[in-house]
């Protein structure tokens, strides 16, 4: 049934924007701060320049083996052993930042919203979410996203512009932040910030057009780019650093602080539906691409009964953590460091083993008489 | 069989979606009790003295009975080492959960000002039902009489008479509407300092005491312009005891002096948060006095031409700030007999407006760099523009230097209307004086 399944460039699209920029609603204007003081943006901007270019590579070699995802890839590169290990890496990366994130989403809620409610009944109403979600499946889940991507942007665009009378272009100086070492370090483990980028490459069997792949890619990490530059950029010029670092929700604290005349305030609480409805996509979408690369490892006939064990699982691992501290702190400390090697060079390196595998099994056979 | 599972999966779904939202967190509006006001005294033992201005509901929605406003707020006192804590206690004695979201104003006495805020302004920072947009003022006397004394007159509704008395400033020009986000971010900044909203209580009670206050308030010219007084000294008679006129001026999280209602205007003027407000300025005419020999006056109405512009140049290791302010205005009363609507005239009031202007926003920018240190005007911000680097940044420590600046000011006063009269014919000069 699910390889039957056919999606549109944009519905690819909008759901790897998604995947990348749901972390916006979360910590990210935050935690770049940290990192980098005042230059955050300037930070994400050249990981976008970077991640873009890195992307191009990829999708450059990754050209010949259109129609394939990557544990298809590493199938050809490692045979089947490559599959499953390339799969049981996925599979890891997508388990770990969907706890995490599950348990993030919850904790938000929880802070601005539901504060009475115990965390685990929130996280539990997420995941129901996920289990339609992705029971339902990625036709129905990037479908959801063109509906709700365009809303998204909107409401992420009405925020920064309702800020505008509090914009203070010298709040982003320093102009150089913490520094140059600061941000070229930090940049390189802020790449992880792409690392849903991945996504694109479980979603090549599923284009209705399998060459599109590079151009949603890069429109993808171009407006990805865009709006985390963006976020940053105009958080910043409203909290200066080091407050930047003080809020634990930055869009959340913006929208707070949008007052036009005495009677158009308050509105954050018509963006936590918006946010509410951002984290199921995302949560759906890892659900299904978690259920989707175990099927695609072990070569099972069905994905749907591989649902409600993994939920179980992510459920009870988003109730690890002992306090939100130690959630975020598994995010930034942990999966930020590593998880660009697995998005951005680990697919390199398996599609450059392929393409020489490729090209010498294509000399062996043109060799042969 | 399947499609009968999926109908009752999904009427399940939605009936937990309607009985579990907000199960935990449900509250009746009318089982809160919504804070308007809440004000913060030092107790003994190092306790809070915490006052809360409840809304009545009922009172704010039917409008009370003539001559019982007061009855639309509720105040409670209460002691105890932190603001929250004081909250648990509250709760426990009234039927309803206390609330914040609709607060409008935070008043602090000035003796716990000066010990620092930053103890209380993390609580309202931190604990979401507080607002970004609640104002935040420093009261000379005890807060938890400033509170009692505070019986809205005009208005029904106690939230929305502190926000509209809060907002004045942008249309006199003698208060500066300072909220709890603005004065967390400067308390935090490393190039510029808090300010808060100067109150407090009237002890005038009838017109006869109002010549020993005007007596009492008159500078070295002999003269009292509106404004040249902080709330307490306000020479209002008026039911309303409390009073808002001046700036509480921050080093950090600590009070460290007062502006008056005048100073704030200059205030506003070279941060660029000048409204548009009345201001008064002796006729700039050679011993301009009226015939018992009184000195005449100028009513302009003044705002921002333009945005102040900021420019600090080092040299000789002291900042030197250079302040230009473009003003336009109009003219709205001339006590005098001297027409100032057209040509040489509109000129003369012109020169002398900038001039009278300059004098006062340089002596204003002295009091804030050699009596309180604190650089509240943002001027921090076109010298951290210059660096690259934050901790190159810290290291110069603005704070500091700031105690060395020199100013030059410019203004520029430009009027551009005289009112509903281009001239004015002086009766004298038609019938001559009359003694």
């Amino acid at each position: 049934m699910d390889q039957k399944t056919t999606i549109g460039n944009f519905e690819a699209a909008c759901l790897l924007l998604n995947l990348i920029l749901s972390k916006i609603i979360l910590d990210f204007p935050r935690t770049v701060s940290e990192d980098a003081g005042s230059a955050a943006w300037i930070m994400i901007l050249l990981d976008s320049v970077v991640v873009y270019l890195l992307f191009l590579l990829i999708s450059r070699l990754y050209r010949k083996f259109a129609g394939n995802d990557l544990l298809d890839v590493g199938e050809i590169a490692l045979g089947e052993i490559g599959r499953i290990i390339a799969g049981i890496i996925f599979l890891i990366q997508f388990m770990y930042i969907t706890h995490v994130v599950l348990r993030q989403f919850a904790e938000d809620i929880k802070v601005i919203s539901l504060t009475s409610t115990p965390v685990s009944i929130v996280i539990l109403l997420f995941s129901i979410g996920m289990i339609v979600g992705a029971y339902l499946g990625l036709e129905a889940i990037s479908r959801l996203h063109v509906l709700a991507i365009p809303l998204l942007a909107a409401a992420f665009t009405l925020i920064l512009l309702f800020n505008i009378p509090r914009y203070d272009i010298s709040r982003l100086s320093p102009w150089l932040g913490l520094g140059v070492k600061a941000i070229l370090q930090k940049g390189i483990i802020n790449l992880s910030y792409f690392s849903e980028l991945i996504a694109l490459f479980f979603l090549m069997p599923f284009l209705k057009k399998k060459n599109s792949f590079a151009e949603i890619g890069r429109y993808g990490i171009f407006f990805s780019g865009l709006f985390l530059v963006l976020s940053s950029l105009c958080y910043l010029m409203v909290y200066q650093y080091p407050t930047s670092t003080e809020f634990f929700l930055p869009m959340y604290q913006l929208a707070r602080t949008i007052k036009i005349g005495r009677f158009f305030s308050r509105i954050e609480a018509a963006f936590i539906l918006i946010w509410a409805s951002s984290a199921f996509l995302y949560l759906s979408s890892s659900l299904y691409f978690i259920t989707y690369i175990f099927q695609r490892t072990f070569n099972l006939k069905y994905r749907k009964p591989l649902i409600v064990p993994f939920i179980i699982l992510i459920f009870t691992l988003s109730l690890l953590p002992e306090n939100l501290y130690s959630t975020l702190r598994v995010e930034m400390h942990i999966y930020r460091i590593f998880s660009w090697i697995f998005t951005l060079v680990f697919p390199l390196i398996l599609v450059i083993i392929a393409s020489v595998r490729t090209g010498s099994k294509k000399r062996r056979e043109e060799a042969k008489p | 069989m399947i499609i009968r599972m999926k109908t009752i999966l999904i009427f399940l779904i939605i009936i937990s979606m309607i009985f579990l939202s907000g199960c935990f967190d449900a509250f009746e509006p009318d089982e809160l009790a919504y804070v308007v006001a809440l004000g913060l005294d030092d107790g003994a033992d190092g306790n809070l003295i915490i006052t809360l201005l409840l809304a009545v509901p009922i009172a704010v929605g039917v409008g009370p009975e003539p001559g019982e406003i007061e009855n639309a707020t509720n105040i409670i006192t209460v002691a105890a080492p932190t603001i929250l804590g004081g909250i648990n206690i509250v709760n426990s004695l009234i039927s309803k959960r206390i609330n914040f979201t609709h607060a409008k104003l935070i008043v602090i006495s000035k003796e716990l000002a000066e010990q620092g805020v930053e103890r209380f302004i993390n609580t309202f920072a931190r604990f979401r039902e507080f607002r970004p947009d609640t104002h935040i003022g420093i009261t000379r006397g005890s807060a938890e009489e400033f509170l009692k004394e505070s019986k809205p007159v005009l208005e029904f509704n106690p939230s929305k008479h502190f926000e509209l008395i809060m907002e004045s400033f942008e249309y006199t020009g003698f208060s500066n509407g300072s909220t709890i986000a603005e004065f967390y971010c400067r308390m935090e900044c490393t190039c510029n300092e808090a300010v808060a909203i100067l109150l407090d209580i009237s002890q005038i009670e009838d017109s006869k005491d109002l010549t020993e206050v005007m007596y009492n308030l008159k500078n070295s010219e002999g003269e009292v312009l509106e404004g040249d007084y902080t709330a307490t000294d306000m020479p209002i008679v008026y039911e309303n005891k409390v009073r808002q006129m001046g700036t509480a001026v921050f080093k950090a999280d600590k009070m460290v002096g007062e502006l008056t209602g005048r100073e704030t205007f200059y205030y506003l003027m070279v941060s660029g948060k000048l409204g548009q407000a009345y201001y008064t300025l002796p006729d700039p005419g050679e011993g301009a006095k009226n015939i018992t020999g009184k000195r005449e006056y100028i009513t302009l109405r003044l705002g921002q031409a333009r945005k102040p512009e900021i420019n600090v140049k080092i040299k000789e290791n002291r900042p030197v700030v250079n302040v230009q302010v473009s003003l336009e205005g109009d003219i709205l009363s001339i006590t005098g007999n001297s027409d100032y609507s057209t040509g040489e005239g509109l000129k003369k009031l012109e020169n002398y407006a900038s001039g009278y202007v300059k004098e006062r926003v340089i002596s204003f920018l002295e009091k804030t760099r050699d009596e309180f240190k604190s650089d509240i005007c943002f001027i921090g911000k076109s010298v951290k523009k210059t660096f690259l680097l934050w901790d190159d940044w810290i290291n110069y420590n603005w704070a500091e230097e700031y105690e060395n600046a020199d100013f030059i000011v410019d203004v520029e006063v430009k009027i551009r209307r005289s009112g509903i009269m281009v001239k004015q014919v002086p009766a004298n000069q038609l019938k001559g004086d009359i003694r």
